[in-house]
């Protein structure tokens, strides 16, 4: 028998001893005086409670990746003029291919017009990804 | 890591609901060790986290596992995770800690790891770590000679015969000694808990 002998294989050890011998206990010791139904209604709500949490944690995540994505969507490395990009989005716009309210596009600035841009690009980057994707559901 | 390492979240929750309440009161059994030596964190505590870590698929759940196992080595792993944040903040109050990161953000760091030649993932501050909690595991012993004996022979991973041989006891002592550390790992709960 191979003998595991750091402190962190020890602790695994010994947590792992720990479980076999609550596993190996009668029930009525496991449940020490409580009534399996309170337990077992205990652990459902703690389920319910976790998966809020997850939920709202995901969302969370989710949030803060558009916003990471956002904040570094400054398309300096974009090889077009603020112009070009005008132009561009108002065909798509023509096109139906985006959700636009063409008529501020004017109004925009330079900026915001760039980062509209680039959006745009990666979002027909990735329309294009699943339509090559056999597996896409269609 | 591929998708037939990990069950779908759908999957994961049912086997979760699926646990009855003995096996649920051995997670809370087990979770109370688990969190033996974690500053600020309760049995209870850790139970609730590693049933939201799982349910948000920020750690895989192996195919075929048995769920406590499960929930004992991601216990194992958070409590971990709770006392270096705690050892972190303790050096510098200032310092943000990272939150746990999901089993993928690992794997990535990882390789990165691996591939600038640092291999071993387990480093001098974390042994120190695990020392400190594995004092706090053993100490169920409270005092008892015999009961560290075996808590210890546990720790270096023996079992049965071996584990007795080592703790120096025969047979009917060693089973004397487990049952005593049986009821410290399920101490009984008054009935007025129940309601």
């Amino acid at each position: 028998m191979s003998r595991k002998n750091t402190y962190t294989e020890q602790l695994d050890q010994l947590l792992d001893a720990c479980l076999q011998e609550l596993l190996g206990m009668p029930a009525e010791q496991v449940l020490a005086g409580e009534n399996a139904e309170v337990v077992k209604a205990r652990a459902v709500d703690r389920l319910n409670r976790a998966a809020a949490e997850a939920g709202r944690r995901r969302l969370a995540a989710a949030r803060a990746r558009v916003q990471a994505r956002a904040s570094t969507a400054r398309p300096a490395g974009l090889r077009i003029s603020a112009t070009d990009a005008r132009a561009y989005i108002h065909r798509a716009a023509q096109g139906r291919q985006h959700t636009l309210a063409a008529r501020n596009l004017d109004e925009m600035s330079d900026e915001d017009v760039l980062r509209i841009y680039s959006q745009m690009i990666e979002l027909e980057g990735e329309r294009s990804a699943d339509d090559d994707d056999p597996g896409t559901a269609s | 890591m591929t998708a037939a390492d990990r069950l779908p979240q759908g999957e994961v929750r049912r086997i979760l609901d699926e646990m009855d309440g003995v096996q649920w009161k051995q997670a809370e059994h087990l979770a109370r060790v688990a969190a033996r030596g974690v500053a600020g964190m309760e049995g209870e505590d850790l139970l609730l986290e590693a049933c939201t870590v799982l349910l948000g698929g920020r750690r895989r759940y192996p195919p075929g596992e048995h769920p406590l196992v499960v929930l004992k080595t991601l216990m194992r792993s958070l409590a971990s995770n709770a006392r270096r944040s705690a050892w972190a903040k303790g050096l510098n109050p200032n310092v943000s800690v990272e939150p746990e990161p999901s089993e993928d953000d690992q794997e990535e760091s990882g390789m990165r790891a691996l591939a600038g030649g640092a291999v071993d993932r387990v480093s001098p501050e974390d042994e120190i770590l695990d020392k400190e909690q594995l004092d706090a595991v053993l100490a169920l012993h409270g005092g008892d000679a015999e009961e560290e004996a075996v808590l210890v022979a546990w720790a270096l991973g023996m079992r049965g015969t071996e584990a007795m041989e080592m703790a120096g006891l025969d047979a009917k002592g060693y089973d004397a000694v487990r049952n005593r550390l049986r009821r410290k790992l399920a101490p009984f709960m008054p009935k007025g808990r129940n309601s």
